[in-house]
């Protein structure tokens, strides 16, 4: 668009504010954009991902409140519920809406309410989009723990699984297994320090892969137990058996949902993967919660 | 904000209706107003960013001798993009809170032990409070110890598989019953065999409670 461009030199030169007025416009709101943009860059030194602005109605933050603030999420009636929470609050007038959600994602998303008043765009404009923006990129709990390349990619992903899921094994069986896991996403995360960066791009690719490893290595863990019927002869040997299959284990183990998906007994291969995605999101949003002073 | 109004790039009544929207979000309940319930996120981050911005540019003698690596520096924004990158919300509380900030924001610490009949104010804005304060505010922000430390232990591999889980009891402060028991059951829903808690006191290795409970049907 070089027509806005060229206004907005022109007021730039001459000082004249680029919006009066409470009512917000397209073209006000990139003229804005691009000169926080350049206190942003120029003057503070920032780093940042692009920006993907977008313009969302009240309907639609409700609904992002109930996939946590994702712009998309599998289906589970918890969400439900918070939609509900929040949506009779808000529609008694007991609680306001938040001005802005903003995505670690690359592109950093960001979704400002229609119903803001110019000035409020620009506020959201510099805090998000470009504070919260330049947080997420650097922050070195957001590097290690997070992969804004892969997160929208992944959760699409992990929407569709789940969908299929239910059409495969039913809506209950697989309400059953999230509702379990999510009780135990506060034990799903990894505390201590990763190997690699995650790489949710991959993951699908590897999902298939390991499956066949685990299948291979799963069997074996569980031929000691009671019913085998041929582990009479040699209690020693027994014994060393045990400690080797706990080695294998690898405990202690803080990860709960690490170590069900890896080694639960009786889980089928589909409701491994369903603990797997609850627990690569939970620790996608293990870094926000050390980082709610900071960011 | 302010710099666009410095460009003129915002008008006067912009610049207030931001002003009305920024101080109700960093607003701060002092600690002996009903409506404190703890700080506010925004309140206590700003405050200490601005703060860490006035010691870059405009220290006092004591900033001087607090943070001698940064104070007048003049390059505000440059430390806190470092802060930005390397730190959170514990250790950056711990590096750089300072006692310009424990005196604004009134911070005392005050002792319950359940065993002493009265609280105790540990430390106040002197020069050994500071430094106390300053670690007991940053551990409040210390996610593991805001977080049970629960790990999985044992697998009785010879017996029924069921599945050992071990509670790190610290400071005396067991698990609520109710919603241990449900979360067990979850576990058990996905171990498909008995799951077991203990409750184990981190100092004396003593057993305090143990929960057990067995998959559905």
């Amino acid at each position: 668009m070089p027509d806005t461009r060229l206004g907005e030199a022109v007021r730039l030169e001459s000082s004249t504010p680029l919006f009066t007025g409470p009512n917000w416009d397209f073209t006000a709101l990139r003229q804005i954009y691009n000169a926080v943009e350049r206190i942003a860059l120029d003057e503070l030194g920032l780093d940042v991902y692009p920006v993907q602005i977008e313009v969302i109605t009240s309907e639609q933050m409700l609904d992002a409140y109930a996939s946590v603030g994702l712009p998309l999420m599998y289906r589970h009636w918890s969400f439900g519920k918070r939609f509900a929470f929040h949506e009779t609050l808000y529609r008694r007038g007991l609680q306001g809406l938040a001005y802005e959600i903003v995505i670690n994602s690359n592109p950093c998303i960001c979704y400002i309410m229609e119903e803001n008043s110019m000035t409020m765009q620009t506020l959201v404009i510099a805090h998000a989009a470009f504070g919260h923006n330049h947080f997420f990129k650097n922050n070195y709990l957001f590097r290690q723990w997070t992969d804004a390349n892969g997160i929208l990619d992944y959760l699409s992903f992990a929407r569709d699984y789940v969908t299929k899921c239910e059409e495969r094994h039913g809506i209950e069986a697989v309400e059953r297994v999230l509702d379990a896991a999510h009780a135990l996403k506060d034990h799903g995360v990894n505390r201590y320090a990763h190997r690699t960066k995650p790489n949710l791009a991959d993951e699908q690719r590897r999902a298939e892969e390991w499956r066949a490893h685990s299948e291979a290595t799963y069997n074996d863990l569980w031929r000691t137990v009671p019913g085998a019927g041929k582990d009479k002869e040699d209690p020693d040997a027994t014994e060393a058996r045990l400690q080797e299959i706990k080695r294998e284990l690898g405990l202690p183990e803080e990860n709960l949902l690490y170590l069900i998906e890896k080694r639960a007994p009786r889980l089928e291969d589909w409701q491994r993967e369903l603990v797997r995605i609850v627990r690569l999101i939970a620790q996608y949003f293990y870094p926000q919660k050390q980082l709610q002073l900071m960011n | 904000m302010r710099r666009l109004h410095d460009k003129g790039l915002i008008t006067e009544g912009s610049m207030l209706e931001f002003l009305h929207s920024h101080s109700s979000v960093v607003f701060q309940p002092d600690f002996d107003d009903p409506r404190f319930s703890g700080f506010n996120p925004y309140a206590l981050g700003f405050a200490m960013m601005s703060d860490i911005r006035r010691i870059c540019e405009e220290p006092t003698e004591e900033d001087r001798e607090w943070f001698p690596e940064i104070a007048g520096s003049g390059d505000g924004y440059g430390v806190l993009r470092h802060a930005w990158a390397n730190y959170r919300d514990e250790s950056f509380v711990l590096q750089y809170l300072s006692p310009a900030m424990i005196r604004r924001f009134h911070l005392f610490q005050v002792s319950d032990d359940s065993t002493k009949p009265a609280l105790r104010v540990e430390a106040i804005h002197d020069d050994v409070g500071y430094r106390k304060i300053r670690s007991a505010l940053s551990r409040q922000y210390d996610l593991s110890r805001r977080e049970p430390d629960i790990q999985v232990v044992d697998v009785d591999l010879r017996g029924d598989r069921c599945l050992i889980l071990a509670h790190y009891v610290h400071n005396g402060v067991l698990l609520e019953e109710k919603s241990s028991r449900a979360v067990l059951r979850h576990t058990a829903v996905l171990w498909g065999y008995p799951v077991k808690l203990l409750e184990i006191d981190a100092a004396t290795d003593k057993t305090l409670k143990t929960y057990e409970v067995a998959p559905p049907g």
